[in-house]
């Protein structure tokens, strides 16, 4: 139980309560769904704090009256979405269809209501091609959207790596410079660099703006799988972001780019590294790094100084994929789903920190999620412990990739079994499956709001699903063959899809 | 000494007592002194110095500093040659002449003691001048009186070779152009090449002394060369290698290994297969067909009591006779068609994949022989059947599933008791 309030609080909480509880009763008495009786409820978030008083409400209680209820006792200035969870099931209508849905259906104790908040703002749904941008003369490999959402990046089997401007959904520019298909594009956090890799073991670094080569980074014997930056709000002092890179010779090696300098080899992988990525955590050695890859173990590193931290064992086969709960913050760096501006790189990190500082108090605490070919899912938490905090299964063939929702609230987990299965963000229940691919699922996307997901198939069509409804929003069919890789920019307007087609199309609402 | 005692004693004591005394002064004592000055001076490690230089620098200067003893080999050479020419045998005279010119020749080949190259030539011409003077007066050794004038190295010509017993012409080569070689030629060549390394290592466990040490200089060089081209060679390779052409076919980095199934394009001329489809004309890899008569097609079974009914018949042909079908009663089946024609599968390939699938076939579409044996589902050579590919994971662009496509019968499946067909794309 939390302390006592004081008496004014108390005097004025019931006030609230008597208020609202009024207020709600008229709104009960008027709604045309009124159902009997009434039930003790009590606001909790989800990291079990408790929110105000215990009420008393009518069970024919709707979500948006349980939300303007949430609102007040929150005392928030304006009006906030949330979502509200009885027990374990979802309220989707009322507290009554969520109340027959529990076990033992007491009105007698005391219900415990999770409320999870929501994005303020929305992304609509992507509807329409806009365009087919032709360019590439190979399969396009991946597509990444600069932080800031103006500019497009996709690399290709045809070696060049293309730069499009997102204003027009023209061509930019086209950067030429491998030798070999292009594995991975990623865009520095702060959004004016850009890095590729691939087939030809060099990862070149190219200027946003102009799209001109910075510098090649050799050292690679084998062909470069992922890259990432370090989140912009650990990189050291005014200096700019490392890279960290994964091939198939099992090392993970970590780059200047300014000066073009391999600073550390992390060696001890057996088998070729498949995943990395850069955690926020742990400012102080500038991040850590998770590397995952065939030889069926999560390293964690400190890019410091190059020693291994932990080792994360569970999988049974092949990590296909990882993913961080801060992925999509890391990724954003300083910008959000509004527009801004910069001077500087100082101002950046800070804008930076503070974002990621927010989003880690959101979902609280930083989560890593594995998927292996083993046809499960592991939820880790490797900074606290190395045993796993959840094993998923249900996946009947391998997990291609998990992506975390940008508020850590759910992940996805895209399967070669043709279905997209959603799970809690932190618990690792699973929610749902979306069924509706006839092919090999093989990459999705979250939208900045968390409400909207895209997957992209073998069976050369993209689908929407809506999370809150559990349902296919959009189909979109329109390439000629498979899907490779898909994007959602983060102001939320466009979605990318690159496919063996050789072509690149631009979704909009 | 048979020879020795043939000479006339006066002769013998004036060459013993006049040329022996030079000789072994020339020959022997001098050089031996030389050399010890040389080694004393050598071990002080004072040649360089400039008295011992202005003293003796003349026998070392223009070799190699390894060699500092090489000039007083000369001296030996001279008195090699010179004891040589008191052999009477005129044959044994040459021959050692030839062997100490040749050694030397040999010595100078292989170390090369002279810093500069013009020393080094010189001394080689010389050598090999009395080396060949030597082997070429050897025919005339018996008629020669003055094989001493012969073999001086002042430098006579070397004569030119006679050419009596010598091959005249190509004729080798002439044979060969002419007549071929034999038939086993190459055979024998390869067994000769195969035996080759037994051979030279019996050799080489076979030779002793100087002859080992030349074959094993020789043998090294060999293989050090040969090392050197295969290293080259491998070189040559990896650099091919690392300038790989971009292999088509891209695949991102998550099925990079992965085992799949080569699919071309998912049926990109979707429309135009639409298009044609409207239009009814087929673009089939078999577009004419021999026409058949109806006696081959179908056999007349005769009914009735008295077997003189003639309106039966039985179809020859393989059929294609769908899952629901049942016989109608005897008086209204006109058409038979055995069961052991009826065929369920048809082997079928997709010709970008040049892969063959065994599939089910769906319906009979067009048999080009007349409207009746498509309702018959009669299957000959060009008919066109619907095959199911769902098992293919064909889609469409909208992302459905292509559950049956056509495909067209190649074969006679009556004859080989199989449908061979080829699917439509």
């Amino acid at each position: 139980m939390p302390p006592r309030p004081n008496k004014k609080r108390r005097v004025a909480d019931k006030q609230a309560a008597e208020e609202v509880v009024s207020k709600k009763l008229k709104a009960a008495a008027s709604a045309a769904l009124a159902i009997d009786g009434q039930a003790l409820v009590q606001f909790v978030d989800p990291d079990g704090k408790i929110a105000g008083p215990q009420l008393d409400v009518p069970l024919g209680t709707s979500k948006e009256q349980l939300g303007t209820l949430l609102n007040q006792l929150l005392e928030n200035a304006e009006e906030m979405p949330y979502s509200f969870h009885l027990e374990e099931t979802e309220i989707t209508s009322n507290l009554a269809a969520s109340f027959g849905k529990l076990a033992s259906q007491s009105t007698e104790r005391v219900l415990n209501i999770t409320y999870y908040p929501l994005a303020v703002f929305r992304v609509r749904p992507v509807t329409r091609c806009t365009s087919s941008l032709s360019g590439h003369i190979e399969a396009v490999l991946c597509v990444a959207f600069s932080p800031d959402s103006t500019k497009l990046a996709s690399g290709s089997g045809d070696s060049t790596v293309r730069l499009w401007d997102l204003n027009t959904e023209l061509p930019k520019h086209t950067c030429k410079g491998h030798l070999n298909w292009v594995l991975a594009v990623a865009w520095s956090p702060d959004g004016s660099r850009l890095a590729s890799a691939g087939m030809d073991k060099i990862v070149l670094v190219w200027c946003a703006q102009s799209g001109k080569n910075l510098g090649a980074l050799r050292g690679h014997t084998q062909p470069v799988t992922c890259l990432c930056w370090q989140p912009l709000h650990v990189a050291e002092g005014d200096s700019f972001p490392l890279l960290a890179t994964s091939s198939k010779d099992a090392a993970v090696r970590i780059w200047d780019t300014s000066v073009g300098v391999c600073l550390r080899s992390l060696t001890s992988h057996s088998q070729p590294v498949m995943q990395i990525r850069w955690s926020g955590e742990r400012p102080d050695i500038g991040g850590v790094v998770y590397s995952a890859g065939r030889d069926c173990v999560i390293k964690v590193w400190n890019p410091k100084d190059g020693a291994m931290l932990n080792e994360l064992k569970g999988h049974g086969h092949w990590v296909n994929t990882l993913a961080l709960n801060t992925d999509y913050v890391i990724r954003s760096g300083p910008y959000s789903h509004e527009p801004a501006k910069f001077k500087d790189l100082a101002e950046k990190k800070e804008a930076a920190k503070k974002r990621y500082a927010e989003a880690i108090e959101l979902c609280g605490g930083e989560r890593l999620l594995s998927g292996s070919d083993d046809f499960t899912l592991f939820l880790w938490r490797p900074l606290v412990s190395k045993t796993p905090v959840c094993r998923m299964t249900g996946h009947q063939k391998i997990v291609n990739q998990v992506a975390f929702s940008p508020d850590g609230r759910w992940f996805a987990s895209a399967s070669f079994d043709k279905s997209v299965r959603l799970w809690d963000g932190r618990t690792g229940k699973y929610v749902h499956a979306f069924r509706g691919h006839v092919g090999d699922v093989y990459q999705l996307a979250w939208s900045a709001d968390s409400r909207l997901l895209v997957s992209v198939s073998k069976d050369s069509t993209a689908k929407c699903w809506d999370i809150s409804r559990r349902k296919l929003l959009e189909d979109l069919p329109g390439h000629a063959d498979e899907v490779y890789a898909v994007d959602w920019s983060l102001d939320g307007a466009r979605v990318a899809t690159g496919s063996k087609d050789r072509l690149l199309k631009i979704w909009r609402h | 000494m048979r020879y020795w005692l043939d000479v006339p004693m006066r002769e013998v004591t004036f060459f013993a007592v006049f040329s022996g005394t030079v000789c072994v002064l020339q020959g022997l004592a001098i050089p031996s002194c030389l050399l010890l000055i040389l080694r004393r001076l050598k071990n002080r490690n004072s040649l360089k110095d400039a008295n011992s230089q202005y003293v003796f620098g003349m026998l070392y200067n223009d070799m190699k500093p390894e060699y500092w003893f090489y000039e007083i080999t000369f001296f030996f050479k001279r008195f090699l040659f010179m004891t040589a020419t008191a052999i009477p045998d005129e044959v044994l005279r040459i021959l050692v002449f030839a062997w100490v010119a040749f050694l030397h020749l040999q010595s100078l080949v292989l170390m090369k003691p002279f810093s500069t190259l013009e020393g080094n030539i010189l001394q080689k011409l010389e050598t090999c001048f009395i080396f060949s003077a030597s082997v070429s007066s050897a025919p005339f050794c018996g008629s020669s009186k003055t094989p001493f004038a012969r073999s001086s190295r002042c430098g006579a010509p070397a004569q030119r070779p006679s050419r009596y017993k010598m091959p005249q012409n190509e004729y080798i080569k002439e044979s060969i152009k002419r007549f071929g070689r034999r038939f086993d030629h190459e055979e024998r060549m390869r067994k000769k090449k195969a035996r080759e390394p037994k051979k030279i290592s019996k050799t080489a466990r076979k030779l002793r002394g100087i002859k080992a040490k030349l074959f094993t200089k020789k043998r090294y060089t060999e293989k050090a060369t040969m090392k050197k081209t295969i290293k080259a060679h491998q070189e040559k390779d990896a650099k091919a290698k690392d300038a790989e052409e971009v292999k088509p076919g891209a695949v991102p980095a998550y099925l990079l290994d992965r085992e799949q199934v080569r699919r071309t394009k998912v049926l990109s001329n979707m429309i135009k297969q639409k298009r044609k489809e409207k239009a009814g004309k087929w673009q089939v890899p078999i577009p004419k067909v021999k026409a058949m008569t109806e006696d081959e097609m179908f056999k007349i079974l005769r009914s009735g009591k008295r077997k003189k009914k003639a309106w039966k018949r039985i179809v020859n042909k393989v059929s294609f006779v769908g899952d629901n079908f049942t016989r109608k009663p005897p008086k209204f089946e006109r058409y038979i068609r055995p069961s052991a024609l009826r065929f369920k599968k048809a082997h079928v390939t997709h010709p970008e994949l040049k892969m063959t699938f065994c599939l089910e076939i769906v319906s009979v579409k067009k048999n080009p022989q007349s409207a009746l044996y498509t309702n018959l589902g009669v299957i000959t050579k060009g008919t066109i059947i619907e095959v199911n590919v769902s098992e293919l994971g064909l889609v469409t662009q909208t992302g459905k599933v292509i559950f049956a496509k056509y495909a067209q019968v190649t074969n006679n499946p009556d004859i080989d008791g199989c449908i061979n067909a080829l699917l439509l794309v």
